[in-house]
């Protein structure tokens, strides 16, 4: 803040850089009057609006208003050129008054302009220094205007606060309630001339004695009370007051700049405190260098992605994140299932050749009529070689989204679920009942076999969830054909704890989950599978002995 | 006279097998697992039936096809050769029949039909 302060001091003493907006023949005569005070840049932007009295200059980003006047105009650039330090709009009309901040108006008399000019070199003096408010009677008791004076005080109130402060030109900071602060602005807000109060009537609260002049100001997030006093009980001349008055025009903007600059720093301490806290990596940026960050992590080692926002002028705010932290479990869990698809393609050729060739070459041994237990052995060895590969073939088109309907047997795929499930469900007694010993009809065999086998797992975990001994709980799979709604029902019943009520509406949600290791997307899946096929799928308590009951409805 | 076959497989223990099974029902049998011996093995005897896998470990069975194409018409390959793949997916299948070749899964579906085919 200090540095940018200076060097931006140092450019205006050199000169103003600026440039002129206005019609071409009028910006041709006003050129050389600048040229004394200024540089010009070339050409502008026409980004405002250009009033018919005025004559725009723009200096970096910050706008000023100048007469058309020449003699004026000369006398504004190098007031401009003075207040250009502190970045503050600033707008000079035809009758010479100046507006600052928008907030009051002085008059600037011409003959007052070398005093004026002075007071400003003072003010920047104390104030481009590190402001500190405790400092800051003492500041303005030292400004040539306040010579005379012996006493000051502020009183400020962070709007929001339960308190207000007040320091004096001793350096001592107390804490007075807000009642008293508020009852002290009001009145010198509401005093008729709006700047003092001539007869004190002494309160603890206010260390001045005597007359003083007093003077509200009303900052964004401050109310501020300024009191000067000579403590003595003459009243303050005319000359004085005016001259107050014209300081406290000034002041304002000194004030709310450095408050303005006290508080950024206050919040950046806090920002600070709780950046140190934070588990992430975080960095402060301020011009491309850095200013602070919690030091958590290497940051030429890490993987990270970062983000970046503009707090105040330039300084940026970096957060790294580590990649597999922004990934989900869900996305993570996904990539796997991903993974493990391509994995299931590369074993299925890699491993289908050669369990074809030991099947082939068992089967060629056996055909030797060796003597019975070898032949057994052999014939054992091409049966299992053969299971391993449709079990891998299996798994794969389980993978394989073939979006391709065929015409098959639905008892088949049942039987092939309960291969690819056979780990899971070894322990468990299974049954399937037919009534008929095909099930013919045009589906997705691998989302078929997917639902099937969801439903499988899911009973045989709820049972081993709810019991050790599982060999006395069953699933049973039962299939019926009903010819009068052209569906074939596949119920798949387990002997489980069921489902508790309060879970029964939100099974098919996604991301619903009783499993510690579950995604909660099985069931959701299936619904969706199911309700591509065309089918209906529905999970519910048995209604007769325990467990739950999932039903199958696929379309004939 | 006995059918004179020659067996293009990798795999050493499907190729042996089907080296076996081949010269029980009488037929005469070469085999190799190299595609490079196989080209060269094409040119140089007369084969009357070709059985070639696609995947081998130095080219591919449809280069080898390619090579033959110096010596067999078109036609003569597309009687002559016939492929087997572990690797079913529609692009290959299609190649392969672009050849006019019979083409066979692996793991054969049904053994004594395949054999019969070898041997016609």
């Amino acid at each position: 803040m200090e540095n940018q302060s200076n060097s931006r001091t140092k450019t205006t003493q050199d000169k103003l850089r600026i440039s002129l907006l206005g019609d071409s023949t009028l910006i041709a005569s006003y050129r050389e009057l600048a040229q004394e005070y200024a540089i010009i840049d070339e050409c502008a932007p026409h980004k405002f609006i250009l009033e018919k009295e005025h004559v725009f200059c723009v200096e970096t980003d910050y706008k000023f208003k100048l007469p058309l006047n020449p003699k004026n105009f000369s006398n504004s650039l190098l007031l401009l050129k003075r207040l250009s330090p502190f970045n503050k709009k600033m707008l000079i009309d035809k009758n010479e008054k100046i507006f600052l901040n928008k907030w009051k108006k002085s008059s600037l008399p011409n003959d007052k302009a070398s005093q004026f000019f002075s007071l400003f070199d003072e003010l920047m003096e104390v104030f481009h220094k590190r402001f500190k408010i405790e400092n800051l009677p003492l500041s303005i008791l030292s400004l040539s205007h306040f010579k005379s004076y012996n006493s000051c005080q502020i009183l400020l109130h962070e709007k929001g606060n339960i308190s207000a402060e007040s320091y004096d030109e001793k350096g001592i900071k107390k804490i007075i309630d807000i009642k008293i602060f508020q009852k002290n602005y009001n009145q010198i807000r509401k005093s008729k001339n709006k700047l003092f109060s001539q007869i004190p009537s002494p309160k603890d609260e206010l260390e001045v004695v005597g007359s003083f002049l007093a003077s509200d100001f009303e900052f964004q997030s401050y109310s501020m009370l300024l009191i000067v006093s000579r403590n003595e009980f003459l009243r303050p001349t005319i000359s004085e007051i005016d001259s107050f008055e014209f300081i406290c025009v000034f002041l304002r903007y000194f004030f709310s700049e450095s408050l303005r600059r006290e508080r950024l720093e206050k919040r950046f301490d806090n920002i600070k405190n709780l950046i140190s806290v934070w588990d992430e990596k975080i960095q402060i940026i301020k011009n491309n260098e850095n200013i602070f960050d919690n030091s958590l992590l290497n940051s030429t080692q890490e993987k990270h992605e970062y983000t970046a926002y503009n707090l105040h002028e330039n300084i940026q705010l970096r957060l790294y994140k580590r990649h597999e932290d922004m990934l989900s479990p869900d996305l993570q869990h996904y990539q796997r299932i991903v993974l493990l698809g391509d994995l299931l393609n590369t074993l299925q050729h890699e491993l289908s050749n050669p369990l074809f060739g030991l099947k082939l070459s068992a089967e060629i041994l056996a055909d030797d009529k060796p003597c019975g237990e070898l032949k057994e052995t052999l014939i054992d060895i091409s049966q299992h070689s053969e299971r391993c590969q449709s079990i891998i073939k299996n798994f794969s088109n389980l993978y394989h989204d073939k979006k391709t309907f065929s015409y098959c047997d639905l008892i088949r795929l049942v039987k092939e679920s309960m291969v690819l499930a056979k780990s899971e469900i070894k322990d468990i007694q299974k049954e399937l009942i037919v009534e008929d010993n095909e099930y013919w009809a045009t589906t997705n065999p691998t989302w078929f076999t997917q639902i099937v086998f969801n439903a499988l797992l899911n009973a045989s975990q709820a049972i081993k969830n709810a019991t050790l001994n599982s060999r006395n709980e069953k699933i049973t799979i039962h299939l019926t054909k009903n010819h009068l709604s052209k569906t074939i029902k596949i119920i798949i019943e387990d002997t489980g704890p069921g489902i508790s009520e309060q879970n029964l509406n939100m099974l098919f949600s996604p991301f619903f989950t009783t499993k510690k290791e579950g995604t909660g997307l099985g069931l959701s899946i299936c619904q969706n599978l199911a309700h591509k096929l065309d089918a209906k799928v529905s999970l519910n308590n048995n209604t007769i002995g325990k467990g739950a009951v999932f039903i199958f409805e696929h379309p004939l | 006279m006995s059918i004179k076959i020659l067996i293009v497989e990798d795999e050493l223990l499907i190729q042996k097998s089907l080296k076996k099974i081949l010269e029980k029902k009488g037929a005469q049998v070469t085999a190799t697992a190299q595609g490079k011996d196989a080209i060269e093995l094409i040119l140089n005897e007369n084969f009357d039936k070709i059985i070639c896998d696609l995947m081998l470990q130095d080219i591919t069975g449809f280069d080898v096809i390619e090579e033959s194409r110096k010596k067999y018409s078109v036609q003569q390959i597309s009687s002559k050769f016939i492929i087997m793949t572990a690797y079913g997916s529609s692009q290959v299948l299609e190649k392969a029949l672009s050849y006019g070749c019979r083409v066979f899964n692996k793991p054969f579906e049904d053994m004594d039909a395949t054999i019969k085919a070898f041997l016609e």
